[in-house]
């Protein structure tokens, strides 16, 4: 057992060994990891494409969930993890309609697509998030605005039959 | 690492009458909270500010106090002191994680709201993480202050940032006078904000977009291992006393 009698006190000040080294395998990790970015199967929602949601909707006698959404929004990103990575409330969204997500660029590209635009001006969407639940002609069975915690958003998707 | 130092870190903070005050309104708060059915990461915010507190006074007291000279005449390393400091605060606040994240699950057992088991594991993994990070940056600004100067210099970098990147987001978009000219600057330059932006996110991340990211787990546990190393470098060099009140 090491005693204060035995104790190198020239190496008081060294650094242990094993610390740069894990601080360099962690730097090298992390560069590593980098490269494969977690994307895939992050949302348990089945999105389904935008041109054509109302063709499967019409089919299959859902209504059709529109998420809009954007990059820059906190809120939005809070709704991802709470409600559509969230396995009880993934499941219901995909056996009660066809989700939609849109994603609002124009933060970030100055403009939107076409038919990101022509979503956001039909359903007159100002903030995000906006949830919008519509029939497969259009239009507006229910909407809600913002986030307030995964029990209220579980509560509009069962309000909406 | 020093178990003695990190079991007396741990007691100091248990008998410390502002710990424990500290952690019973946090319960009561988190039950509350958690039977009107606030989303879980409400929670957690309060977390942040107790990371603060507990942290501002992690290393840079030895110097003010002067008990470095005792703490050094013991059989161990400054490194090793400094580490097992961080190491004990952060467990500290750890438990403190984990009584909220107890608290907001009996919260919702009382009221009969469900629980989401997954978010509430990565609201509280998040949090975790960055009391780690937040600790480990203040152990490296308290290494070459001292104590309370470590947390205004970490809040004071994040108000300066943060106003920095946001006139310069906004003077990108000038085109005339001389607004225009650092504007015109930074639109050639777009590297100049975004350099400040990977700047911000690595010592003041938001959290992950996706619950359990590998690749945000290991930025934040890479970054204070960076800051920790850099803490001891400084530490080790610094002389005793330094700024001895």
């Amino acid at each position: 057992m090491r005693t204060s009698l035995t104790f190198d006190r020239t190496k008081q000040r060294a650094l242990p060994i094993w610390l740069p080294i894990v601080v360099a395998l962690l730097i090298v990790a992390r560069i590593v990891a980098s490269k494969y970015p977690v994307t895939a199967d992050a949302d348990l929602v089945h999105w389904t494409d935008a041109g054509m949601a109302a063709r499967i909707a019409r089919g299959t006698h859902r209504p059709i969930l529109y998420e809009f959404s954007a990059e820059w929004c906190g809120p939005c990103h809070v709704l991802e993890r709470e409600v559509f990575m969230d396995a009880d409330l993934a499941a219901k969204i995909n056996n009660r309609y066809i989700a939609v997500k849109v994603v609002d660029r124009k933060s970030e590209d100055g403009h939107n697509t076409s038919t990101v635009q022509q979503l956001m001006d039909r359903y007159g969407v100002t903030g995000f998030p906006t949830v919008v639940i519509a029939e497969s002609d259009g239009s507006v069975r229910d909407r809600t605005v913002g986030y307030y915690g995964r029990d209220k958003f579980e509560q509009f998707i069962d309000r909406v039959r | 690492m020093s178990l003695v130092v990190i079991a007396e870190t741990l007691r100091r903070h248990f008998a410390h009458l502002g710990y424990v005050g500290a952690l019973l309104l946090l319960i009561v708060i988190v039950v509350t909270l958690a039977a009107i059915g606030a989303p879980s990461q409400a929670q957690y915010e309060m977390i942040a500010l107790f990371a603060l507190i507990a942290g501002c006074q992690l290393i840079g007291r030895e110097f003010s106090s002067g008990t470095l000279q005792l703490i050094l005449s013991k059989p161990i390393g400054r490194s090793t002191y400094l580490l097992s400091r961080a190491v004990g605060v952060v467990l500290a606040i750890w438990v403190a994680i984990g009584v909220v994240f107890g608290s907001d699950v009996v919260g919702r057992l009382i009221a009969g709201t469900p629980i989401a088991w997954r978010t509430a594991a990565a609201v509280a993994l998040v949090s975790a993480l960055k009391v780690l990070l937040v600790c480990s940056l203040l152990a490296f600004f308290g290494s070459f202050t001292r104590s309370y100067v470590n947390v205004g210099i970490y809040l004071g970098l994040q108000i300066l940032l943060s106003m920095l990147y946001g006139t310069l987001s906004m003077m990108k978009n000038a085109v005339s006078g001389e607004m225009g000219v650092i504007g015109a600057f930074l639109r050639k330059h777009p590297g100049v904000l975004e350099g400040m932006n990977a700047i911000t996110q690595n010592l003041f991340p938001d959290g992950p977009s996706i619950p359990f990211d590998r690749n945000w787990i290991l930025k934040m546990v890479c970054n204070a291992s960076v800051a920790l190393l850099l803490a001891c470098v400084v530490f080790s060099r610094r002389e005793v006393p330094y700024g001895a009140d």
